[in-house]
Order: C-alpha cells, then sequence, then structure tokens
C-alpha cells in the first residue's frame, strides 16, 4: 500500500471514529490513540528532552484533544489538528522551563556554506559524529527541535509543519536550513 | 521544493532523529490514558446531571411560587386558609412529630434504593465487562 492512500484510509479512519466518540461511544477514542500516540509521544520527548514530562504532556494532549473534539471543524487533516494541540502544548512547557539557549553570533551563519553543511550532515559512518550532532540537538530551542522532529522524525510535508506551527511555508525551510547551519557553529565548539 | 529535498538529504539527521526505544510509549500508556478519559466522561456526565436537576428544581420551585403569588393577588383564593381547612377537617395533628417520621422513612427508603441500584448498576458492569 502506497503513502497516500495510506494516508487517505487513516482520515478515513479517523473521521469514523471522531464520529462515533462525538455520538458517545468513548472507546472509539482508543482507535485514535493507537494511531497517534506514539508519533505524537515520539515528537514530544525529542522536544522536551525527558520522557517523564513528554509522558504527561502526551496525556494532556490527547485529554485536549477528547475535550475539545466538537471543535474541529474538518478544515484540515485531523493529524495537522492533533500536531497543532501537541507542538502548543510542548512549546509552552518549554517557555515554562526557561533553558539557557546558546548565543550564536548572526555573521557566522553567514560565513558558512551550504556545501560545508551537507558535507557534515551527509556523514554517517562516523558514530562520535552522530554523538556530537545529539548532544548539538539538545541545545537547540523548544521551536528548532520541534521543527527538526516535525521534519526528519515524522516526515511531515513542509506544508503541514507550516500549518502546524503557525509560520508560512518559506519561514520554515528558512528555519530549517538555520537549523543545519547553527547544529554545524554549535558542533564545532564541541571538543572532539 | 528544491530547498525541501536538499534538506532531506541530511543523513546524520535522518538516522538521529528516527524513532528508537527511547521514543516509544510505555506498553500500559493507552490503556492508562482510556481509563482516565473513561473516568473523565463519567465525571462530566454526573456535573451535567447535577445541573440538570439544579435547573429544573430551581425553574419548579420558581413556577410554584408564581402560581402561589397569583392566586394570592389576583384571586380571593388563600392557600393558607384552604391547608388549614383541609388539615382540621382531616383531623391531622398538630404535633409534627409524625410529619419528620414520614419524612424520615421516605429519606430512608430513597437512600436505600439508591444503594441497591447502585450495587446492581456496578453488578451488572462487572458481568458484561468480563
Amino acid at each position: 500500500m502506497d503513502f497516500a492512500s495510506k494516508g487517505k484510509m487513516d482520515a478515513n479512519n479517523d473521521l469514523y471514529n471522531i464520529k462515533k466518540v462525538l455520538e458517545g461511544d468513548t472507546a472509539a477514542f482508543s482507535g485514535i490513540l493507537q494511531r497517534y500516540s506514539n508519533r505524537i509521544f515520539a515528537v514530544i520527548v525529542r522536544i522536551v528532552g525527558c520522557r517523564e514530562d513528554a509522558e504527561e504532556l502526551t496525556q494532556d494532549v490527547f485529554m485536549k484533544v477528547f475535550s475539545s473534539l466538537k471543535q474541529y471543524k474538518g478544515n484540515s487533516e485531523f493529524s495537522t489538528w492533533i500536531y497543532r494541540i501537541a507542538y502548543n502544548t510542548a512549546m509552552s512547557y518549554t517557555r515554562k522551563q526557561r533553558k539557557e539557549i546558546p548565543y550564536i553570533d548572526e555573521s557566522l551563519y553567514e560565513n558558512i556554506s551550504e556545501e560545508e553543511v551537507d558535507a557534515l550532515f551527509n556523514r554517517t559512518d562516523n558514530s562520535e559524529k552522530i554523538e556530537q550532532l545529539e548532544q548539538s540537538v539538545a541545545r537547540l530551542t523548544g521551536e528548532e527541535k520541534a521543527l527538526l522532529s516535525l521534519f526528519y522524525t515524522d516526515m511531515r510535508p513542509i506544508n503541514e509543519i507550516a500549518k502546524i506551527t503557525g509560520l508560512t511555508e518559506t519561514n520554515v525551510k528558512t528555519k530549517l536550513h538555520r537549523i543545519r547551519k547553527k547544529l554545524y557553529i554549535i558542533m564545532s565548539e564541541i571538543p572532539a | 521544493m528544491k530547498e525541501t529535498k536538499e534538506i532531506k538529504k541530511d543523513e546524520a539527521l535522518i538516522r538521529l532523529m528516527q524513532p528508537n526505544a527511547d521514543t516509544r510509549l510505555p506498553f500500559m500508556f493507552n490503556e492508562q490514558l482510556m481509563k482516565r478519559i473513561e473516568a473523565e466522561t463519567k465525571r462530566k456526565a454526573r456535573i451535567n446531571t447535577f445541573w440538570q436537576y439544579a435547573s429544573v428544581s430551581v425553574i419548579s420551585i420558581a413556577l410554584i411560587i408564581g402560581t402561589i403569588k397569583l392566586l394570592f393577588l389576583y384571586t380571593s383564593f388563600n392557600l393558607i386558609h384552604k391547608l388549614e381547612y383541609i388539615f382540621n377537617s382531616a383531623f391531622i395533628s398538630p404535633d409534627l412529630k409524625i410529619y419528620t417520621f414520614i419524612g424520615g422513612c421516605i429519606l430512608i427508603l430513597l437512600y436505600l434504593d439508591h444503594t441497591m441500584r447502585r450495587r446492581y448498576e456496578a453488578r451488572h458492569t462487572k458481568d458484561s465487562g468480563s
């Protein structure tokens, strides 16, 4: 089964489950949970970086989804709607954490070429580099981690990421390019 | 779209961000969350029922008071006199103990009814669940 027809089938199942839940069949919500809980958790845990907090936030997300299911009007994909709730929940959590973010001089971004970044990120043979990359990702802001997670973990298309985050498509692309450069800079500061 | 394809080439990031054991929920997570959701649904249903009863009671009391007020204002009908007449003609004792006793009996019966219904429903749910 190809990706598009699986997506269409999931959307139909979502609509069926939503209808059942709104009619009073609470058990139908387990279908929604089964389809999305792990995916949402994977994104949230990448953003917040702590399993316990991510589990609690995932619970909060689905409680919000359940209680505001009536408000889903079908203007966007149901998955986009759920991810938007998850994104907003994780963002308000990270805002409260007030984690220290490394300052990077704007001029540094200009001095790095795309080729340098490509060369670094297209090498997967060096596990030490992967470890450094993991440490660098941990130092990004919540929004940056969210963009990376939606794009690389969940493989969401740019237009959907834009709908989830409330940014424009161009802005999402620009931010993703900038995040790559930022990771390059942070990685170069980490001692090998 | 060109930019998108370029970003997707980042093999290292794709490898790092792939779902793994750390990004999977515990086995019982969905089940526990469903229990929480069901409890929340029941709580909301109880609140709804309470407000329904409360609003019906308030409206009923308001209607009764309004009716009595109207009877007093616009007719020669006097409810207090009528009630006095009914009690006197039925030879009801003015001693309030008997009414307290009847009221108490009704409350006890209502409580027993409520308890037995809850037990019956609990047993019924358990049976259908297993």
